[in-house]
């Protein structure tokens, strides 16, 4: 860029993007090209008269990622293309992480999260919902799942307009845990009955934690959760797209760049749903997540289950 | 449970069921003849015979993909060799071909026993006998794709990956600078959009480089837009009366319908085109053109330029350089650009291939640039 | 040309004249007469084909309207009324709908003008027809005539407009039929009748541009100037053409306008009228005139002929009367029938004749009486001439015997001797009397006059020097070339030594005297000249006459003698003569001569009656 346009000027710069780089990505790219600039004596024109117009579009081909520099400079016109490197910014590969999809349960109350207990078999025999104010269990009958049991979660104050809930099996069905806005519940949830619910702080909710894992690692303004995967020895993580409840919503799998100052680096194909995904979350030592998403279309809420796999 | 829990349990057992079945039919099964069909017609599987039209060129090349091993054009080094995935069994020039498998194929015998391939079906027949059972994987033109989809034909596109351009013929009366107004002017008439929109139903893309833009990422930076005033400002330059003859494939509706509305474009705008199918086969005084249609070699910008300026230069009378074969972009955007800039070879649109399946048809992948048919891995499960 | 034929030709040209003037005033009512019908079934024609063609023009218009009113049409109206619709989705349909009710031409066009999808241009989507968005009545307006683009070049179409409406969008159909040969073909024309079109497609006049049922026509820039005319003022008119030197092959056309919606001439439509079946028929109608005058004519022919001879009978006889008369039958009457002016006219020529005949009696007898008398004075005067010294000689013998009987014989002697010669002189007079009154007939054979002509001149060639006198010379001036004659040849000599002498009696004082021949006519001429005394004009009309003579002695019979030789001989003889100068006889004899003796006064014979018509 610097040999196309000499030093001190202004000049108008503006950025398009054709690739696939999310918007963050190509605010961060504006930022860059402006700092380049400015390391090369030229600013951005504002209000003022530009000397010359930059157009940069981020455009992608086959090969990578490519940046476009139109210079004009009066009647004069010159083109500048540069390669970039696929690895050093946020991007995606091809191949990578595999998903797959699994519609677990539906119905039309919201979900916050659900689990799945394995029977002797090695099948899920138990189908755990956590809904607002309660907590739902599943049989096995046949092919379909039947209510059991049910056990009401009395709020210590109105529910958040927006509460999140989580269920931590992690110790196995008998140790296992329920956690909504400021309210746990655990016990033994082979036998709901035995399951006692009590008022505990915010902090110690495990979306906090994760969110602020995500805010350092992706960028990404959905939901994340990392999981128990690794491809090519980088930590593979989930996550949803950014857009919001009205929107329909995909989860991508993404590769944890290991060496210092690789992001996450979108790897695979996304899956994509019908609405928006709710809630997020690692599904333990299973490489996968437990998704709840509200189909648009039906307005019921879906409990999927996102399995990861490698594949190149 | 309410009622409604009651209908989505019961929708969700269906699917659960649909889902477990789809799991144990999603495996490949050996057997079975796929009848597959296409528009155009191969007289000869000989590589160096001259085909009569690019598109027999481009379906003769695909079923000596199947043949070969190296997925290559057959050379006549390759008789002795395993062969490819497919052989021929039965063959009827232009009309109709038949292929088994290779049972010693290197990579694993394909899936399907056989394919039986008809050739020089309409397009409307084609899509008949789909419907009809009569066929299980017909090509459909990129402009009734859509419509086929509105049917309810399962329809898989590609990315757009074959370039239908204008080449002007050589023409030794005609000076190059004339030819070059004549080419830009006539570039400059037609409105790439209405052809991608109407024409092709919007299956397909503008084209104003020799690279589409997912391939070198650069298709931006050539103009598309049409410039009737400039176009104007160039007829009035040449100045002579000019009566360019634009010959397209009188088998291709396709064609024919983009020659007559670049003939309705360049009238708007001052010139003079006529439409001659099949023809004309040489030019004088730079008025002679012809429709082409030309696939891409590879999905690599390069070697996709590289296969374009081989095969367009001549056909054009131009010295197309391709770009180094370390060329970056920058490279490979200077040598697009000098080729278009010659406006011997004007770009129109870019098309997808698409292909109706029966339901029948299990693991099609629509091949992509530089790709053959992917009969190795299709099999035919039941009916869906 | 006779007076009979004279009044044929008279006859004829009133009765040509006559025909001709009825032939004439048939040909021309009775053309005038299918003109008047012909142009009458034309206009009947013309006025059924624009029932017709209006009748096609409505039906057009609904035709349009049903598309318009179709729920296909409505839906894509509804489709399109929405923002952001799709247009390409129906970039084809125009085509189906088109070929579904039977439109050559259909578009459906957007609320801006941009054609969505068009049959008969399906390549021109997106484009703009800007008249179409006009403001306009086009239900008011029903059909009209546009210029259409199609892939084939500009037609001409018949087109109708319906309007869809949906909220404030419209979208327009505009659909038609192509005028061309086909439009032409659905048209039912009576025979003899053919439509053409000129479309009027190009800046000039294109002989490809005129159709008919099967195509372009040939001999279409025949019509050139016509079309021509109607490009330059658009009007009605009509006009004829041959399309071959034949009139049978004319052919009358009435030129119909085609405009568009502005007054602009699209095509011009030319019914054309054969004028083969009129023609055909008016000249069977004159060839039956024709025949009928013919016929009338030679009947008028043979009428006015035998009208003429009748009428011209009685002239005619009249004439030969008057002929036969000429020629010296006196006695000749004509029969006189009927009381008219022919009839009046034959009664006085018979009394002329009648007249004619006793006058010439008269003249006969008073010409004898004078001619005897004439005779008888000269030969008194001949006679007398000889007696007188017969009678002194006798007187002197006498006296001498009485007074000088001594001088008697002497006297005798002499007087004897007178006596004697004056005898002779009244043998040689009475012996010309003779041979005149006794001219025998010629003996012909074959004579070269030129050589009687030498052997003349040789007999007198020492009278022409004879010494006591001046001296003459003759000049032979013969046609060697000269025709043998059938003549007396003794005869001729005697004629032609009786005009040398009397040249030689013309010339006293010597002179010249010319004998020339030359080949005339038939027959030969001698002339025969001297440079004498010549004669008077009253001297020459008297000159043949017998016993006239100039001459102190003779008895004037030479000349007659020689003209009465020529006449026999079926010549003729003239003088021409100047005193002081000289004198030259012609001689005319034809090579051969008649076989009866020449005309000559004869007694008359009875009279012939010659019948006249009564007129």
């Amino acid at each position: 860029m610097a040999r196309v346009l000499p030093g001190p000027a202004k000049v108008d710069l503006l950025v398009s993007n054709m690739s696939s780089l999310r918007p963050e990505q190509v605010a961060a790219a504006d930022d860059w090209l402006k700092t380049m600039l400015a390391n090369h004596r030229l600013r951005t024109a504002g209000n003022q008269t530009a000397e010359a117009n930059v157009n940069v579009t981020l455009s992608e081909g086959v090969t990578g990622f490519v940046l476009v520099a139109q210079v004009r400079r009066g009647a004069d016109e010159q083109t500048a293309i540069f390669a970039v490197d696929k690895d050093g910014t946020p991007g995606k590969r091809a191949g990578g992480v595999a998903l797959q999809d699994q519609l677990i349960w539906e119905q039309p109350g919201k979900i916050l999260d659900f689990a799945l207990v394995q029977g002797p078999t090695g099948d899920a025999s138990q189908l755990i919902v956590l809904e607002v104010g309660r907590l739902a269990f599943y049989a096995r009958n046949a092919a379909q799942w039947q209510l059991t049991n049910s056990i009401t979660i009395p709020p210590m104050r109105p529910w958040l307009r927006a509460p999140r809930g989580y269920i931590d099996l992690s110790h196995g069905g008998a140790q296992g845990v329920a956690l909504l806005s400021g309210v746990q519940c655990k016990g033994d949830f082979t036998n709901p009955s035995a399951i006692e619910c009590s008022f505990v702080s915010q902090e110690s909710a495990p979306w906090a934690g994760q969110d602020a894992w995500k805010s350092r690692v992706l960028e990404s303004a959905g939901d994340a959760s990392p999981i128990s995967l690794e491809c090519d020895s980088r930590p593979v993580a989930l996550a949803t797209g950014g857009g919001d409840w009205t929107q329909t919503d995909f989860i991508q799998g993404y590769e944890i760049g290991t060496q210092k100052g690789q992001g996450a680096m979108a790897s695979g194909n996304p899956i994509e749903f019908k609405g928006p995904i709710t809630a997020l979350w690692s599904n333990g030592a299973t490489a996968g997540a437990r998704a709840v998403m509200q189909n648009l279309q039906t307005g019921n809420f879906e409990a999927h289950l996102v399995t990861a796999t490698c594949s190149h | 449970m309410s009622r409604r829990r009651a209908a989505t349990s019961l929708a969700l057992a269906a699917a659960l069921i649909v889902a477990v079945h789809a799991e144990a039919s999603h495996r490949p099964r050996m057997g079975g003849t796929l009848r597959f069909e296409i528009g155009a017609s191969v007289n000869s599987l000989d590589p160096n015979a001259k085909p009569a039209t690019f598109k027999e060129a481009l379906a003769r090349d695909e079923i000596n993909w199947l043949l070969s091993e190296t997925r290559k054009v057959i050379t006549e080094n390759e008789g002795a060799g395993a062969g490819g995935p497919f052989r021929v069994s039965d063959w009827e020039p232009g009309k109709r071909v038949v292929l088994v498998a290779n049972e010693n194929w290197p990579q694993g015998r394909p899936y399907l026993d056989s394919i039986e391939i008809q050739m020089a079906r309409s397009a409307h027949d084609r899509l008949l006998d789909l419907d009809l059972d009569r066929a299980d994987i017909v090509e459909i033109a990129p402009e009734e794709a859509r419509r086929a989809s509105e049917r309810g034909v399962h329809v898989s596109v590609s990315q757009p990956d074959e370039l239908l351009a204008l080449v002007f013929l050589p023409s030794s009366e005609a000076a190059d600078a004339e030819q070059q107004k004549i080419g830009e002017a006539v570039s400059r008439s037609i409105d790439r959009a209405a052809i991608v929109n109407f024409i092709l139903q919007k299956e397909g893309e503008p084209a104003g480089g020799f690279l589409p833009q997912w391939s070198s990422g650069t298709a931006f930076l050539f103009s598309t837009a049409t410039d009737p005033v400039a176009a104007r400002n160039l007829w009035s330059e040449i100045g002579r009366s000019l009566k360019i003859t634009l010959g397209y494939d009188a088998s291709d509706s396709l064609e024919h319908s983009v020659a007559e509305r670049i003939s309705v474009d360049v009238r708007e705008t001052g010139g003079a085109i006529s439409v001659v199918p099949d023809g004309p086969a040489h030019s004088s005084k730079g008025e002679g053109a012809r429709l082409v249609r030309l696939s891409m070699s590879s999905p690599n910008p390069r070697e996709a330029l590289a296969h374009f300026a081989n095969e367009l230069g001549p056909l054009a009378g131009a010295e197309f350089v391709a770009p180094p074969v370390d060329g970056g972009p920058q490279q490979i955007y200077d040598a697009e650009r000098a080729m278009v800039n010659t406006y011997r070879v004007v770009p129109l649109v870019w098309l997808p291939r698409a292909y109706g399946l029966g339901p029948r048809v299990r693991d099609w992948k629509t091949p992509g640039p530089g790709e053959g048919w992917p009969f190795a891995d299709v099999w035919l499960g039941d009916m869906k | 040309m006779t007076f009979r034929t004279k009044l044929f030709v008279v006859f004829m040209i009133a009765l040509l004249s006559s025909v001709g003037v009825v032939s004439v005033g048939v040909t021309v009512a009775t053309r005038r007469a299918f003109e008047e019908s012909n142009r009458s079934h034309s206009e009947a024609l013309v006025a059924q084909f624009e029932r017709e063609f209006d009748r096609h023009k409505q039906d057009i218009v609904h035709r349009v309207q049903a598309i318009a009113d179709a729920e296909a049409t409505v839906r894509m109206a509804i489709d399109l009324s929405r923002p952001k619709s799709d247009v390409s989705v129906y970039v084809n349909d125009a085509r189906g709908v088109s070929q579904s009710h039977q439109l050559d031409f259909l578009d459906f066009v957007g609320d801006d003008g941009s054609i969505i999808s068009s049959n008969e241009s399906p390549e021109r989507f997106g484009y703009k027809i800007d008249w179409l968005t006009q403001p306009q009545d086009w239900a008011a307006l029903g059909s009209f005539l546009t210029k259409v683009d199609t892939q084939d070049g500009p037609a001409l179409g018949l087109m109708a407009v319906s309007v869809v409406r949906v909220g404030d969008k419209n979208m327009y159909v505009l659909g038609g039929e192509r005028l061309g040969k086909d439009f032409l073909a659905s048209l039912v024309l009576p025979t003899g009748m053919r439509a053409l079109l000129y479309l009027n497609l190009d800046p000039s006049f294109q002989p490809a541009n005129l159709v008919d049922e099967n195509g372009p026509v040939s001999d279409g820039d025949r019509l050139a100037t016509f079309i021509e005319q109607e490009r330059q003022q658009p009007t009605r008119r009509t006009f004829k053409i041959s399309w071959t030197s034949d009139a049978a092959s004319a052919e009358s056309f009435h030129e119909l306008p085609l405009l568009g919606r502005q007054g602009e001439l699209l095509g011009t439509l030319l019914i054309g009228n054969s004028q083969r079946e009129a023609v055909l028929l008016e000249r069977r109608i004159l060839l039956l005139a024709v025949s009928v005058a013919t016929m009338g004519l030679l009947f008028g022919l043979l009428l006015s002929w035998w009208g003429a001879a009748r009428v011209t009978r009685p002239v005619r006889r009249l004439a030969e009367g008057a002929r036969r008369v000429s020629e010296g039958n006196w006695n000749t009457r004509v029969e006189v029938r009927g009381r008219n002016e022919i009839a009046q006219l034959a009664s006085a020529f018979n009394r002329m004749t009648e007249q004619l005949s006793e006058q010439r009696e008269r003249l006969v007898q008073a010409e004898r009486v004078a001619a005897w008398r004439e005779l008888a004075r000269r030969l008194a005067h001949e006679l007398k001439n000889p007696l007188f010294p017969l009678q002194t000689t006798v007187e002197n013998l006498q006296r001498a015997k009485e007074q000088s009987p001594e001088q008697f014989e002497e006297v005798f002697r002499e007087s004897t001797g007178i006596l004697l010669s004056e005898i002779d002189n009244l043998k040689i007079i009475v012996s010309r009397f003779s041979d005149f009154a006794r001219m025998p007939q010629p003996e012909l054979g074959p004579v070269n006059l030129n050589e009687t002509v030498r052997g003349i001149v040789k007999l007198f060639e020492s009278q022409f020097g004879a010494v006591g006198r001046p001296p003459i010379t003759p000049e032979l001036h013969l046609d060697e070339n000269l025709p043998m004659i059938q003549v007396d040849e003794a005869l001729l000599r005697r004629a032609i030594e009786n005009l040398v002498l009397n040249a030689m009696d013309a010339m006293p004082s010597g002179g010249v005297l010319m004998l020339r021949t030359t080949h005339q006519d038939g027959g030969v001429d001698l002339e025969i000249s001297d440079t004498g005394t010549g004669l008077t004009p009253e001297e020459c009309e008297r000159l043949f006459t017998p016993y006239y003579t100039t001459k102190q002695h003779g008895t004037g019979l030479g000349l007659a003698i020689v003209q009465s030789v020529i006449s026999d001989h079926g010549g003729r003889i003239s003088v021409e003569s100047e005193t002081g100068v000289g004198t030259s006889f012609h001689i005319h004899l034809p090579v051969k001569a008649p076989t009866a003796r020449g005309e000559a006064i004869a007694p008359a014979p009875a009279p012939v009656p010659v019948p006249v018509e009564k007129a």
